[in-house]
């Protein structure tokens, strides 16, 4: 009775570790019967099926209601998005939002990092800066929009600022949990044994707030996929978000559509990638479980 | 620099400093901030582009009177409140269900692992040409903000369950029923109370972006469209208003879970 079950678990460790996401794992229902290479080829199926199904029905509501214009179905919307591949004219989007977002995601990582530590290790300094960080983390990026034209034009410096701005406040409010999660029998300890304070920094806190980092980070992410869109929809020449805009000026919703399935790719590949990053490189310092949307 | 050790173990616990001094330094801070933002708009800058605290003020106060303000917030709130509301509780429905029964999870997985890499405010543009810029748009946007976030904390909750208590339940006689109702439910509570929480600020984040790419009221409006009159005071007072009330909602979730689901042990 305990052979089998152990070895379910190990296959559910192992297919969480190989990357299947986080979703996929645990069965706690205590499932008792087929062997395991039936029901993963099992779930492959009803995968499949998953997707059959959503094509379908996509498919069949657009043609039944003739809806052709307004609701392409995925045969349309698929075709669109192969001839905008073939022109490269979604790849040029694509990369000028990813650059848009990675510039001001690396600077807006790197002050609130910087912030947050400083907020979580000093007390007069989270003092100081808490109630401003607690306000500003409330008003969406996206309300800064209109202020930021007003101030810097719809060039590339508002859009970097805005993408800052999503990013700083989640970023040093992680980080600065992250200080304060480190517990202080550690600290103690290593000052009792000579360390500096510099010393405690470097080899305690900073690697115990590292997954706290991550995580903020990778909400952050996330969050700048949400502005981009935005800043690019309402003044900007290129990117993804143009292209959007672009399809509903000329009504054009498989245009939209494609604009669309291409961000959700690229949002998903560089969640991807920046787990995986941060598995290899600082694999010791992987947040636990992250649920981020 | 007597005691450069004792003072170090200070500097890095978070309560070495006494309450009434955190206080003071916070509202110095905010008044020096405030003072700062006075000084620099009325010396530095042109008044049309970077308003000042007190015109802003002022500009809270006027068109508060006025009405506009108070009808674009409340506006804005309904949607909020609307389209969180459904998008919670379908969001917690589906997970449960996906959470307990691995056929509906195999299913549904792979369809809301597409769904949720994509941004909300992408579903703008499609929702306009739907449904206009009325209500059933911002209500679609708000529920789909909220839906995938608190969907997938209720799956992690549910995966979190130890074993060994379904086990237990099962060999007291426990029905699949009562499990689900007297286990599953309330060990996966405080994943959905934060599953909620971030889909709240996600919320907020998407009404106001659909107002300002497709509305004609509520406080995104407002805030983007004083730009077209160089209004930025009254620009100024939304987003201020705005970040009051985001504030605002966040903290009263907290209290709610605070006195309502404390039993359950929601993490802060």
């Amino acid at each position: 009775m305990t052979g089998p079950h152990a070895g379910e678990a190990d296959t559910a460790k192992k297919a969480s570790l190989t990357g299947s996401r986080a979703i996929s794992v645990v069965g706690q229902s205590a499932p008792i019967g087929p062997s395991i290479t039936k029901r993963t080829l099992t779930d492959v199926l009803i995968a499949v099926l998953s997707i059959g199904c959503l094509f379908a029905v996509w498919e069949f509501a657009s043609r039944t209601f003739g809806l052709l214009l307004l609701f392409p179905p995925p045969t349309v919307t698929l075709r669109r998005f192969a001839e905008l591949m073939a022109t490269g004219e979604l790849e040029r989007a694509g990369l000028f939002s990813l650059l848009r977002i990675f510039a001001g995601f690396f600077v807006g990582s790197l002050a609130g990092i910087f912030l947050g530590l400083l907020m979580g290790s000093f007390v007069n300094v989270r003092a100081v800066a808490e109630p401003y960080v607690h306000f500003f983390r409330f008003v969406p990026p996206l309300a800064w929009f209109a202020p930021v034209m007003l101030w810097f034009g719809s060039g590339e410096v508002a859009r970097t600022i805005l993408i800052v701005y999503t990013t700083i406040f989640i970023v040093a409010l992680n980080a600065m949990a992250g200080v304060a999660a480190v517990p202080r029998n550690k600290t103690r300890m290593a000052h009792t044994f000579g360390a500096t304070d510099a010393e405690v920094f470097r080899l305690i806190t900073l690697p115990a707030c590292a997954p706290y980092i991550f995580t903020g980070m990778r909400i952050a992410l996330g969050n700048s996929f949400m502005t981009i869109v935005v800043a690019e929809i309402l003044g900007a020449r290129d990117g993804l978000g143009y292209l959007i805009n672009n399809g509903v000026l000329f009504l054009d919703v498989a245009l939209v559509f494609s604009g669309i399935i291409a961000l959700g790719i690229l949002g998903f590949l560089s969640d991807a990638v920046f787990s995986l990053l941060i598995r290899r490189f600082a694999g010791q310092f992987a947040p636990p479980h992250s649920t981020s949307g | 620099m007597s005691n450069p050790r004792g003072q170090a173990i200070q500097r890095f616990a978070i309560d070495a400093m006494p309450r009434s001094r955190a206080f003071f330094l916070s509202i110095s801070s905010i008044v020096a901030g405030l003072l700062i933002w006075q000084i620099s708009a009325t010396v530095l800058f042109d008044s049309i582009l970077y308003p000042s605290a007190l015109s802003t003020l002022v500009a809270l106060a006027s068109e508060m009177t006025r009405g506009n303000l108070g009808k674009d917030l409340t506006i804005t709130f309904g949607r909020v409140v609307a389209g969180f509301a459904m998008g919670s509780f379908l969001g917690a429905s589906l997970g449960l269900l996906m959470g307990s029964f691995r056929s509906v999870r195999t299913f549904f997985s792979p369809m809301v692992n597409f769904f949720r890499f994509i941004t909300p405010i992408a579903w703008v543009a499609p929702a306009t040409i739907w449904f206009g810029i009325g209500e059933t748009s911002k209500l679609f946007l708000v529920v789909y903000a909220t839906l995938f976030i608190v969907l997938i904390n209720t799956m992690t909750g549910i995966s979190h369950i130890h074993r060994d208590r379904f086990r237990m339940a099962r060999s007291f006689g426990a029905n699949p029923l009562e499990i689900f109702w007297r286990i599953t439910i309330p060990a996966s509570v405080p994943f959905i109370i934060t599953g909620m929480r971030i889909g709240l600020g996600n919320s907020f984040m998407t009404v106001i972006g659909a107002e300002m790419l497709a509305g004609n009221d509520g406080l995104g409006y407002l805030i983007y469209s004083s730009r077209l009159f160089y209004r930025s005071d009254v620009m100024f007072a939304g987003i201020i208003l705005l970040g009051v009330m985001g504030f605002a909602a966040d903290w009263l979730f907290v209290l709610l879970r605070r006195r309502a689901l404390s039993r359950y042990e929601v993490l802060s």
